[in-house]
């Protein structure tokens, strides 16, 4: 058998570089869509604007200012620009489903030992969501937590209520203590405000955490 | 022969450093965000669930309130779940391209000529 010649063999080898370079030109992965400039403010500019709208409704809570209907515009305000940031999420290009790092998440971290933890982990995959990206299911877990502060502050900030019951949904001053991890300000004082505040951050974070680092 | 053989584990180890590397930057990340802001955010959203029990209990809040607060807290938590596995995709993803880059790198010195 003759063995194949010098010529032959380069002109398989680079053949066989060219196939190689093309798959690996092709198979740059895009897990989660690129850093969103537009999510990233848009979801700042609303974080701070719902922790201001926390601290004055601190500071009236349990008065007739704070009754629901003075401030109906504020929650409208709140969903309008959720749903802008859902649009632009559901529309961002690139990024596998939420749920493929979730799974992998629950396993790896463990944390669904703790039943609030596997709650959430359901909570997270829940039927609408599939395929969403978590971005996507960010802003939708923030605009139910705005629907359900405005259902709550509507149902508990009334005049035929107890001041307590609309004291108890804002807390008291100061704001500090909205987040309460980290803050060193103590348990908050109003749960159900902390969590939406929680859940805007989280989405605000989210693309912090894609942010390109600024070149050197 | 020899010398082909040293080239691809010279380009083998390139590869492998890559992967190291750059695994090792984003272990160490995932470990200290979980560390610095999961787990003490998740802290404090089961300090709500202690809040809302003892307003149940104090008559303050009726079933219908606590249900609601409660759910609040676990799309807290959910929230928080979601932006950590965000976050790990992500790494993944750096991870992946630091390898494909160093591939690509090998290749382009194995041929001599920046092709890809």
């Amino acid at each position: 058998m003759h063995a194949r010649p010098p010529r032959f063999r380069r002109r398989v080898g680079i053949a066989a570089a060219l196939v190689i370079t093309t798959a690996i030109a092709a198979c740059s992965p895009q897990l989660v869509p690129p850093y969103n400039e537009t999510i990233h403010k848009g979801a700042l500019s609303l974080e701070e604007d719902f922790v201001k709208f926390a601290a004055t409704m601190q500071q009236v809570a349990g008065t007739p200012e704070a009754y629901y209907a003075k401030h109906r515009g504020a929650y409208a305000d709140f969903a309008a620009r959720l749903a802008v940031l859902r649009r632009r999420s559901e529309t961002a290009p690139g990024g596998v489903p939420c749920q493929k790092a979730l799974e992998v998440s629950r396993r790896t971290a463990g944390i669904t030992t703790s039943p609030i933890a596997s709650r959430a982990a359901d909570r997270a995959s829940e039927a609408g969501l599939e395929g969403a990206s978590c971005v996507t299911i960010l802003v939708a877990l923030a605009q139910r937590q705005i629907e359900r502060l405005r259902g709550q502050h509507e149902e508990r900030c009334a005049p035929s209520k107890p001041r307590e019951l609309c004291t108890t949904l804002f807390g008291s001053a100061p704001i500090y203590g909205i987040f309460a991890a980290n803050t060193g300000a103590g348990i908050s004082n109003a749960p159900l405000v902390s969590a939406v505040a929680i859940s805007l951050d989280e989405l605000a974070g989210s693309q912090e955490d894609l942010k390109p680092a600024p070149r050197s | 022969m020899a010398k082909q053989s040293q080239s691809g584990d010279a380009a083998f180890k390139s590869i492998y450093d890559a992967l190291a590397k750059q695994a090792g930057t984003s272990f160490k990340d995932i470990v200290a965000d979980f560390e610095r802001h999961v787990l003490p955010t998740m802290a404090s959203i089961a300090a709500g669930l202690v809040v809302i029990g003892a307003r149940l209990k104090e008559g303050v809040y009726t079933d219908e309130i606590a249900g609601a607060e409660v759910d609040a807290l676990v799309d807290a938590a959910a929230s928080v779940l979601v932006r950590y596995a965000n976050r790990i995709l992500k790494e993944v993803q750096d991870i992946i391209n630091a390898v494909l880059e160093a591939v690509r790198a090998a290749i382009n010195g194995a041929l001599g000529v920046a092709l890809i």
